[in-house]
């Protein structure tokens, strides 16, 4: 039996969704099977399957789907008597509403206004937390003294812009009391929290920490404010609406950074925005991702790839990993090497759109014997070893597990020079810069014409993995990080 | 999900009852996971760029936000120090925010305008889609007068016939009426967000316990029918199939309703009579047997194909909307609890006085049908079919019209934007007032030229009877007012405001009955109708105050609803 537990806060990821910073978790409960793990996992919608067969150290899960239901009782705590959700209601009356819970609403709304701020201590966030778990979320924010709390509030507060309308303000409203749905759920006393993303998660990891002394680990694999600042700028909302939730953003980063003991990003590259955002430079340690180089072996080209120059690619095909960029690589990459061959494993079901747009875009450019979308690899440790090299087109990316697993299989890779990418790539592939097909397909046939450039990378590339990107490696430092945090505070 | 999609409303569930908003539907995530692809164009320069990020995602937020865009489409410090000679992607976001084009501010939204031909082609829909309940209604009629019969009337009925017919068809809409509203407020939530295998199951369960309910009271109105005396065994057999028939197409209608099937609706009533005319002509079956079978024939169809709609969907939904699952039982019955108890108050209040009527005096039954009553208030609600189709065009325009008012003003507007949607419910209100005039003066020339003709046959009691034409003009008086009350309630029900619809509408029926009770009495028993109109009066009042005080913070209700 363990006897240290963690509450592990993932983010549309872990365990319900596949991808790099799921691969991160099931890594760290499985390799750290002497902690017992409580998974709080955020979602968008309450309906979604495990997408990964939970570990025994994995003792329960707490979900918390943000949107798809009309009030806590429906899902995320339908744990709760309606007896007690009866209790809450009658409790939460218009009168204690205005005289209790608007002043909390004026403190977030000033501190959401706020372009920065020093180092916050989490405490609205915590006395928020408190004021849910004894009153009801539904009679709580539909209420009208939040209302008018609110109105009032926005009517002053708008700066030198036009004010917001009724509408925008309404929409506003409603979006705050989605997305802080995790203050009504109750967080366990455990040892440690832990959250993948300083984001809505973190709530999670910051109540521990105020409430029950938790130590509180905050690890990032992007950065989550700034792909808010991107997934909001190109968002259809009003000024006010995008104003409204970076606001929103800000804040929930800045209290996740400053309340946390430790930052850990996956890779140096995040410290860049973490630190202007409050995360003290002392509490930030780079943890770098790392792969089982025993699992992902070289290996020599299969019969079906033997005959022709391959370019293998790991990715679930949506926008932000650029497919386009690599299809129309594929393009110029045909014109020196006529039966070049690009794979592309991963789930289409991420952006069906988009999919569509990249098949269409195949079709256009003749590339249908070129660029093939292979769906799901049954062993995905050997997928690599049926290219000659790998690649990776992505616009934004934290530390990639798929660049990491490539070079443990000696397969060099052409990847676009974003996120933690150079850490990890430098001097083993090529970094081409991001959206350039041209350069993107001009290195691939560089490293395919090359067998000799392309051993010599590949055997590197796997020598650095042993060296410095070992799951051993990149556990251990988890492992210290954890036995250092639960340690008692010297007198 | 729009809000406009939002605020889409079931629609009435029977003929003049209040149009139900749906259910909240579940709101989704607004931030998407991932940015749209953009490129731009190689090297450009500082000002460029900052048209470029403008036209990409408008106005940026911040300096942040630029430097976040500027990542985002693929400029690296490196690209910063390169090709523009500053130090990173941040200060070449600083340079950027000092070259942006000015920003426009917060566009005044522009209202759509309809042309004049569009506004009146929605009109006609949506007016349309509201005569749609008096379709079956009205078939019946036609049968009648054609066939001599119809899915549950005979003009061979005798009037302890159709006595025994009036109780069980009140008893039915009343008792089924609590859960097509539960139905049409909760079902199409699921709909909407493509849960279709959750919607089928609250459906079916609805219905199911809507039947249940129905052979519960069923029974129960057996045993106090066999108690008291009034009834013969045979009296309560026909009784008893009547009603439950009755129950059974009030719930397989109001399935079809609710999936939107208009015109299965339509086609089930028709094979129905078909099906009674044959019985009814062609052979030597007993009437009572006759409309059984009529009855079965369409609650079968009706059933089917809402049967057939709702497992094809439910087999078709696709990924993880598989997984759906619906919150306990107590709190969905929590949330149609007043929809529910609106829908059977309402039909409480349209048969209270008929059964005050029927129940006054000696009669050979209990509950005796005098037929110049029931003609003199068929007529008067003939005469207010017109404003209350209207009341689905009040309620499609009602939604249409919360969002852009909202957008219209700013948060330091307030009051002017709750005197907007007073003004917009003044107006409607005065249209159905027009409406109800209208309907009025249609229904009383209508009868004057059908007696002149000679074609009011067996409804010629309306132009000879005084009682039929005393209980005409008072149930005029009495439906305007439960029309208004109507109205009133479409607003607070649409905001979300159920249990105000049902307090204005509760104390309405109370008053109906005693008042009713009080009269016949005393005096006749057509002046249980007194009782109605006193009682609309009240429903009128009620509901109106409920209305205005709603209204008057439509700013915080029509937040607060969704």
């Amino acid at each position: 039996m363990a006897d240290t537990t963690v509450l592990l806060c993932t983010e549309g990821t872990y365990p319900y969704v596949g991808g790099g910073v799921s691969t991160w978790c099931d890594i760290l409960c499985r390799e750290l099977e002497e902690y017992e793990f409580t998974l709080y996992a955020v979602t968008g919608e309450p309906e979604v399957r495990l997408r990964y067969e939970l570990p025994p150290n994995v003792t329960g899960t707490i979900h918390v789907p943000l949107w798809g239901s009309r009030e806590p009782a429906d899902y995320v705590l339908s744990g709760v008597s309606l007896a007690e959700h009866a209790a809450r209601r009658k409790r939460t009356t218009p009168h204690v509403v205005e005289q209790h819970f608007v002043p909390l609403l004026h403190r977030l709304l000033a501190a959401m206004a706020a372009d920065s701020s020093p180092e916050d201590d989490g405490t609205l966030v915590w006395e928020m937390w408190r004021w849910f778990q004894e009153h009801d979320w539904r009679a709580t924010w539909k209420s009208r003294p939040a209302w008018e709390g609110f109105v009032e509030m926005t009517a002053v507060s708008h700066g030198a812009l036009e004010p917001p309308s009724l509408e925008d303000a309404a929409t506003a409203l409603r979006w705050l009391a989605n997305y802080l749905l995790p203050l009504v759920v109750p967080v366990p006393r455990t040892d440690l929290a832990h959250t993948t993303i300083a984001g809505f998660p973190g709530i999670a990891g910051v109540v521990a920490k105020l409430e029950h002394g938790t130590p509180f680990i905050v690890t990032e694999h992007g950065v989550w404010v700034r792909e808010r600042y991107i997934s909001i700028s190109t968002g259809p909302f009003t000024p006010y609406g995008k104003r409204f939730l970076m606001g929103l953003s800000r804040y929930l980063a800045r209290v996740n950074y400053g309340v946390a003991d430790v930052i850990s990003p996956v890779t140096g590259f995040n410290r860049r925005w973490e630190l202007p955002y409050g995360a003290p430079a002392e509490r930030v340690e780079t943890i770098a991702n790392g792969i089982d180089p025993g699992l992902f072996m070289p290996s020599a080209k299969p019969e079906s790839t033997r005959d022709r120059p391959v370019v293998v690619a790991a990715a679930r095909v949506f926008p932000l990993k650029d497919i386009e960029t690599m299809i129309r690589a594929a393009e110029v990459a045909r014109r020196s090497l006529p039966d070049v061959l690009f794979l592309i494993y991963g789930s289409l079901d991420a952006d069906l759109p988009y999919v569509e747009r990249c098949r269409a875009l195949i079709a256009e450019l003749g590339l249908e014997e070129t660029f093939v979308f292979a769906g799901h690899h049954t062993k995905p440790a050997e997928l690599y070893n049926e290219g000659d090299i790998s690649a990776l087109s992505s616009i934004s990316e934290g530390f990639p597990y798929t660049v990491l697993e490539s070079m443990a299989c000696a397969r060099p890779v052409v990847a676009t020079d974003v996120g933690g990418v150079r850490e990890a790539l430098e001097g083993f592939g090529i970094l081409v810069p991001p959206r350039d097909h041209e350069a993107f397909g001009e290195a691939c046939v560089t490293l395919l014409r090359n067998p000799e450039l392309r051993g010599r990378m590949g055997r590197q590339a796997r020598e650095a993995v042993l060296a410095r990107f070992r799951t051993s490696h990149s556990i251990g430092a988890y492992r210290e990080v954890y036995e250092r945090m639960r340690a008692p505070v010297p007198a | 999900m729009s809000d406009e999609d939002r605020q889409e409303h079931a629609g009435p569930a029977g003929p003049g009852l209040a149009p139900t908003p749906v259910a909240e539907p579940p709101e989704t995530d607004p931030v998407g996971p991932a940015p749209e692809a953009a490129t731009p164009p190689a090297r450009q320069t500082v000002p460029e760029l900052a048209v470029f990020i403008v036209e990409h995602a408008g106005p940026p937020i911040d300096v942040w936000a630029l430097a976040a865009l500027l990542e985002s489409v693929g400029i690296r410090d490196r690209d910063a120090v390169e090709r523009f000679g500053l130090p990173d992607v941040f200060a070449l976001a600083r340079a950027v925010q000092a070259e942006l084009p000015e920003a426009p501010g917060d566009v005044a939204v522009e209202e759509e305008r309809r042309t004049r031909r569009e506004g009146l082609t929605r009109f006609a829909k949506i007016y349309g889609r509201g005569t749609f309940f008096f379709v079956p209604l009205a078939l019946q009629l036609v049968a009648l007068l054609v066939f001599d019969v119809s899915q549950f009337a005979s003009l061979d009925f005798t009037n302890a016939d159709a006595s025994r017919v009036a109780v069980a068809a009140a008893l039915s809409f009343t008792v089924t009426a609590a859960f097509s509203q539960a139905l049409g407020y909760l079902a199409p939530v699921y709909i909407e967000s493509g849960k279709h295998m959750a919607a089928e199951t609250v459906s079916w369960t609805i219905i199911g316990l809507g039947a249940l309910a129905a052979m519960v009271v069923g029974a129960i109105a057996y045993a106090v029918g066999y108690t008291t005396d009034g009834y013969s065994h045979h009296d309560l057999t026909v009784m008893t199939a009547y009603y439950l028939l009755l129950a059974a197409q009030g719930l397989a209608g109001a399935m079809l309703y609710m999936l939107r099937k208009y015109l299965a609706m339509v086609v089930a009533t028709i094979i129905s009579l078909a099906v009674a005319a044959a019985l009814y002509h062609w052979t030597s079956v007993k009437i009572e047997k006759v409309h059984y079978a009529a009855l079965a024939v369409g609650v079968l169809i009706e059933l089917g194909v809402g049967l057939v709609i709702m497992h094809r969907r439910a087999r078709n939904t696709k990924g993880d909307l598989r997984l759906a699952r619906l919150p306990r039982a107590r709190i969905l019955a929590r949330r149609a609890l007043p929809f529910a108890l609106y829908g059977v108050i309402y039909f409480l209040f349209l048969t209270s006085d008929r059964a005050v009527a029927w129940a006054a005096g000696s009669n050979p039954l209990p509950l005796w049908f005098h037929t110049p009553y029931e003609l003199g208030l068929d007529f008067a609600l003939g005469g207010i079919v017109f404003a209350l189709a209207f009341l689905e065009v009040t309620v499609e325009d009602f939604s249409e019209m919360l969002t852009p008012a909202a957008e219209r003003f700013r948060v330091d507007a307030v009051r002017e934007h709750n005197r907007a949607v007073a003004r917009f419910w003044s107006k409607q209100l005065a249209y159905i007032g027009v409406l109800m005039a209208a309907g009025a003066w249609l229904a009383v020339s209508g009868a004057v030229l059908l007696h002149k003709l000679g074609a009011l046959g067996a409804a010629e009691k309306i132009y000879d009877d005084p009682v039929s034409r005393y209980v005409f003009g008072l149930g005029l008086l009495g439906y305007a007012m439960l029309t208004l009350g109507i109205a009133n309630s479409v607003f607070v029900m649409s905001l979300n405001r159920p249990w105000r619809a049902v307090t204005a509408i509760g104390p309405g029926v109370l008053v109906s009955v005693v008042v009713g009770i009080v009269a016949t009495s005393r005096y006749d028993y057509w002046t249980a109708v007194f009782g109605m109109v006193v009682g609309a009066g009240v429903f009128a009042v009620l509901s109106s105050w409920q209305a205005w005080r709603t209204l008057r913070q439509a700013d915080f209700h029509s937040y607060a609803a969704y």
